[in-house]
């Protein structure tokens, strides 16, 4: 992972498209770019050119694009990146942008057709140091298509570090594994030793993360004899509902909701993966949060969706009201039957009152715990919705006016929502501040005594 | 007539059907968590089936209880009871229900996700088979 050039470069790929390599992309490029560090972001997917339409609105008047960045014109490419000068677009504070070309005759990969990954690859390196002596880029981060084409396995080479998404599917899995054996062929016969480094996508809640890592690490064991790498997935992102819905609107959800899993996940991903190498990649809030280990080790385990999470909570408060609700229907004539069932005397009655006491005592103990449980989760049900409305009002004040006018409905229903989940937690802090009013009140009362006792003592001691 | 009892006849056995399907799945589950290599695992298992038999034999005294109860009393309506109180056996049902529900919730909560990882495995190690058989065949052709 460290090299000798004096910038770093991250190439992300997957097996498959769809996996969420730009969105990883875009918003790496956004923590790095925070640390402060310049930051340019690369799209090579001339097929889907999924991180040129995330900056659609920015681009639209850009001549330079990543064929100019490859040294790709018409009929030639060349070593020395061609004659252009380079002239990257400022999509954010820090972050510079080279597009893919939008239009394109014939099939996807033609322009860079007949070259080998080789010739590319000598390219690709002339073009960052080049850039790098030119406006003093301190990383480059390039999104590659999904699949093992001539331009990712040229970028695998020539980067730091490559990060493979992949999705925990046996789909993605098999792809992964094409991805893989393309390296291993492309990069002529394990000539080439890229660092690969795995990151499973949008992990579905119903995995728990010690399974998943013993499944991954049995077949990354086994596969990966040829690459160096930590050898383990660095992280395991869960799907994220609600930060789903800016896809396309917004490229940097870390921005937007940087206390969510999600932003803190890829948080944690950088971590692991400059901080014994390049830790200034790493901004001050970065290393500060991932060095708590008690910290890391929640955060690397969390596999459950926020939305998941607040589902399932809700779920089981209702649940548990109901079950609280018809148990004590059924309770309550039994327990009033009792004496008519068992023919009890007087003398036994009072003997059973014992009895009651016993079967009572831990009864209220559940009851104390489970309304416990019930506070907490309806706690846990306000942040999630106060973290929502925060994400959802950066993301009105972020986007296009004509967005933002059809994302204003959303933001009415949040706050309903906000509003509505506040009211048991703001039930609780009321009688908290109550209880705290009515012993400062009994304590005051009794200081107060206490003085007025030994002020009449006092007296009494002067007049005798 | 007919023709609407045999279509409620068919789908409450259906619904039968169903649960039974149900039931032989989280048996499945039960057995296959026995066996597995975790032992966190294994115990959970265990105790998800021991507090499922705690339930099942809880009922089954609750039955007795009542049959006892009502046998007496038609026997010999002037015999003192000397059956427990009704009360003793209702605490011992109703707490022994409510732990086992939670332990075995427990015991769900953890075996689920196992089971899912468990069936990802071995999908993942059907593509692995295929990549080699595919392999395989590549390096026959170019024989």
């Amino acid at each position: 992972m460290t090299s000798k050039r004096p910038y770093t470069c991250i190439a992300v790929v997957s097996g498959k498209g769809g996996v969420g390599k730009t969105t990883l992309a875009a918003n790496l490029a956004k923590l790095i770019s925070s640390a402060p560090k310049k930051v340019m972001l690369v799209d090579l997917d001339f097929a889907n050119r999924g991180c040129t339409a995330l900056f659609a609105s920015d681009i639209l008047n850009v001549d330079y694009n990543a064929m100019h960045f490859l040294g790709v014109t018409r009929d030639r490419l060349s070593e020395d990146a061609g004659p252009f000068e380079i002239v990257a677009l400022r999509v954010s504070e820090g972050i510079r942008f080279i597009p893919a070309p939008i239009f394109l005759e014939g099939p996807h990969d033609s322009p860079l057709r007949g070259y080998s990954s080789e010739v590319i690859e000598a390219s690709l390196r002339a073009s960052m140091d080049k850039f790098h002596h030119q406006d003093d880029t301190d990383c480059f981060i390039l999104d590659c298509h999904g699949g093992a084409d001539a331009a990712s396995i040229a970028a695998a080479t020539v980067c730091d570090v490559t990060l493979v998404v992949t999705e925990a599917d046996s789909i993605t899995f098999g792809g992964t594994l094409a991805l893989v054996d393309g390296f291993y062929q492309g990069s002529g016969s394990g000539a080439v030793n890229p660092c690969l480094e795995f990151v499973v996508n949008r992990a579905p809640s119903k995995f728990r993360w010690q399974d998943l890592n013993e499944i991954y690490n049995k077949y990354l064991n086994r596969f990966l004899g040829h690459y160096t790498g930590s050898g383990a997935v660095l992280a395991y992102i869960p799907v994220a509902e609600y930060l789903a819905e800016s896809f396309g609107e917004h490229p940097f959800q870390v921005d937007l909701a940087p206390s969510s899993v999600f932003a803190r996940k890829l948080e944690l991903l950088l971590f692991r993966l400059f901080n014994l190498s390049k830790p200034e990649l790493l901004s001050t809030r970065i290393r500060k949060r991932c060095q708590q280990a008690r910290y890391v080790r929640r955060l690397e385990r969390t596999l459950e969706s926020e939305t998941h999470k607040v589902t399932n909570a809700m779920l089981g408060n209702w649940l548990l009201l109901s079950a609280l609700f018809w148990m004590s229907l059924l309770v309550s004539p039994l327990w009033a039957a009792k004496g008519t069932l068992t023919g009890a005397d007087e003398a036994q009655a009072s003997e059973l009152q014992m009895a009651d006491y016993l079967v009572l005592s831990p009864l209220i103990a559940v009851s104390f715990l489970l309304f416990l449980f019930f506070f907490y989760t309806a706690f846990q049900v306000f942040f999630y919705y106060r973290n929502r409305l925060k994400f959802q009002k950066r993301l009105v004040g972020a986007i296009s006016p004509v967005r933002a006018k059809l994302r204003r409905i959303e933001l009415y229903k949040l706050r309903i929502y906000y509003w509505t989940s506040a009211f048991l937690p703001g039930l609780v802090v009321f009688y908290l501040l109550l209880l705290v009013m009515a012993a400062a009140l009994s304590l005051g009362s009794w200081v107060g005594s206490l003085l007025g006792l030994l002020s009449l003592e006092a007296s009494q001691a002067i007049q005798g | 007539m007919e023709a609407q009892d045999k279509k409620q006849t068919t789908g409450l056995l259906d619904q039968a059907s169903q649960a039974q399907k149900g039931l032989r799945r989280l048996i499945d589950l039960f057995l296959k968590g026995l066996g597995d290599s975790e032992p966190a695992i294994r115990m959970s298992s265990l105790i998800f089936a021991a507090c499922v038999a705690l339930s099942l034999l809880s009922i089954v005294f609750l039955g007795l209880h009542i049959s006892f109860y009502v046998l007496g009393r038609k026997l010999d309506p002037f015999t003192p009871l000397t059956l427990p109180p009704f009360r003793v056996y209702f605490s011992v049902v109703a707490g022994s229900m409510i732990m086992g529900l939670l332990i075995a919730g427990y015991g769900l909560i953890r075996l689920v996700p196992r089971a899912s990882a468990l069936a990802l495995d071995s999908e993942f190690e059907a593509v692995n088979r295929l990549r080699h058989k595919t392999a395989e065949d590549a390096t026959q052709d170019d024989k």
